[in-house]
């Protein structure tokens, strides 16, 4: 009888050694992140108006002049990057030559005739709407910033827009033959 | 084993690490092309410019031509004004070309008499640069060539093309009398970009 109670009482005290028990921790990041969809930009639904083709990276306008005056001819298109910030972040637009220049313009255009192109460029991300006005008087780069306070995506939006007959000397000046180019840089960056 | 699980959370912090933040560029180019063109601007057409100059009438009373002198004012004046145009050329090596052809009635006149007269026609361009450069062209002689402005041609508001005639003579010299009629000629003039 008394061997019978203390083998009630080991199997009693075995209990709580037999059921261990622990504790795994898991952890993961997401890295503060700005990315685009897309490398090159998309021409938005709405037609452009008078925009020959968007490859890859590369508007061109079709036909940047009048023939029947050489003055500037209307453009418009709208194109968009798909994007991402997973923080506040800013977004940093560069336009390189406050116009669309002439290639080589070092020199200086004949009289009464002019070698720049002003437009207007209009960028919206999320809620917040930049616009740069470049108006071609002085080949200079030019900046706009738009600052977010909190993560955002989606399509970022630039409406670019020149006027019939915009010219860096005067209005519906013939302008010098050539090629004419401008270069936008839109740059997503994570505060620090 | 609790030591085994330490360890293993330490390997994971380590992986947890944020990466650095990422900044990402994009890039857009706009490009257009503006070739070389000339245009005529103001008038009816982008690519020819018309006018009439009557010089009324041609030989004096004794038949013979009326003095060139005369004929190359009424030329500038018979309009009102000196027939002018404006054209846009957007090239910096612009070229004239002129075609004088000589005023005649057409057919063949009575010996002793002539249905042509000749003279020499000019065309002058304002530069950009400022100055003129004047082609000629003798409707005795083969038409000038495309001739180089010897520059881009003026922008600046108002007409920069001018046409004048002058020297105005008859074959087999002043004394030659002339068939009566009416004389018609012309004066073509292109303008190329270079």
């Amino acid at each position: 009888m008394r061997h019978a109670a203390s083998l009630l009482i080991l199997v009693a005290s075995a209990s709580p050694v037999l059921a261990a028990g622990g504790t795994v921790a898991i952890e993961g990041v997401v890295a503060r992140r700005c990315a685009f969809d897309t490398a090159a930009p998309q021409l938005a639904p709405q037609a452009p108006h008078n925009v020959r083709a968007l490859a890859g990276n590369n508007l061109q306008i079709d036909t940047l002049v009048d023939p029947a005056t050489l003055a500037v001819r209307a453009a418009n298109a709208d194109l968009s990057f798909a994007a991402m910030c997973n923080v506040p972040h800013i977004v940093r637009i560069e336009a390189q030559n406050n116009g669309l220049f002439r290639a080589g313009a070092a020199t200086i255009a004949p009289s009464g005739f002019a070698n720049a192109v002003p437009y207007r460029a209009r960028f919206t991300w999320g809620d917040q709407t930049r616009t740069l006005f470049a108006d071609a008087n002085t080949r200079r780069p030019r900046e706009e910033i738009i600052d977010r306070p909190q993560p955002t995506g989606g399509a970022l939006l630039l409406e670019l827009d020149i006027q019939p007959g915009a010219s860096n000397l005067t209005s519906n000046a013939p302008l010098v033959a050539g090629n004419y180019g401008e270069t936008f840089r839109v740059t997503l960056e994570p505060r620090q | 084993m609790k030591k085994f699980l330490m360890i293993g959370a330490a390997v994971a912090s380590a992986l947890a690490v944020p990466a650095g933040a990422q900044t990402v560029t994009g890039t857009i180019n706009i490009t257009g092309t503006v070739t070389s063109k000339c245009a005529i601007v103001g008038g009816g057409s982008t690519t020819t410019f018309t006018d009439n100059v009557n010089l009324g009438e041609l030989a004096q009373a004794n038949g013979t031509l009326e003095a060139s002198g005369t004929l190359a004012s009424r030329f500038v004046g018979a309009g009102g004004s000196v027939p002018a145009f404006r054209v846009v050329c957007n090239s910096a090596t612009p070229a004239v070309a002129v075609d004088a052809t000589e005023l005649t009635t057409g057919g063949a006149a009575s010996t002793g008499y002539t249905n042509r007269i000749d003279y020499v026609a000019h065309v002058a361009v304002a530069r950009a640069a400022g100055g003129t450069t004047t082609v000629n062209n003798a409707t005795t002689g083969a038409a000038t060539g495309a001739t180089p402005v010897g520059g881009a041609i003026s922008g600046a508001a108002g007409n920069n093309v001018t046409v004048t005639a002058d020297t105005f003579t008859t074959p087999g010299g002043a004394s030659t009398l002339l068939v009566a009629g009416t004389y018609n000629g012309q004066i073509a003039v292109t303008i190329t970009p270079s």
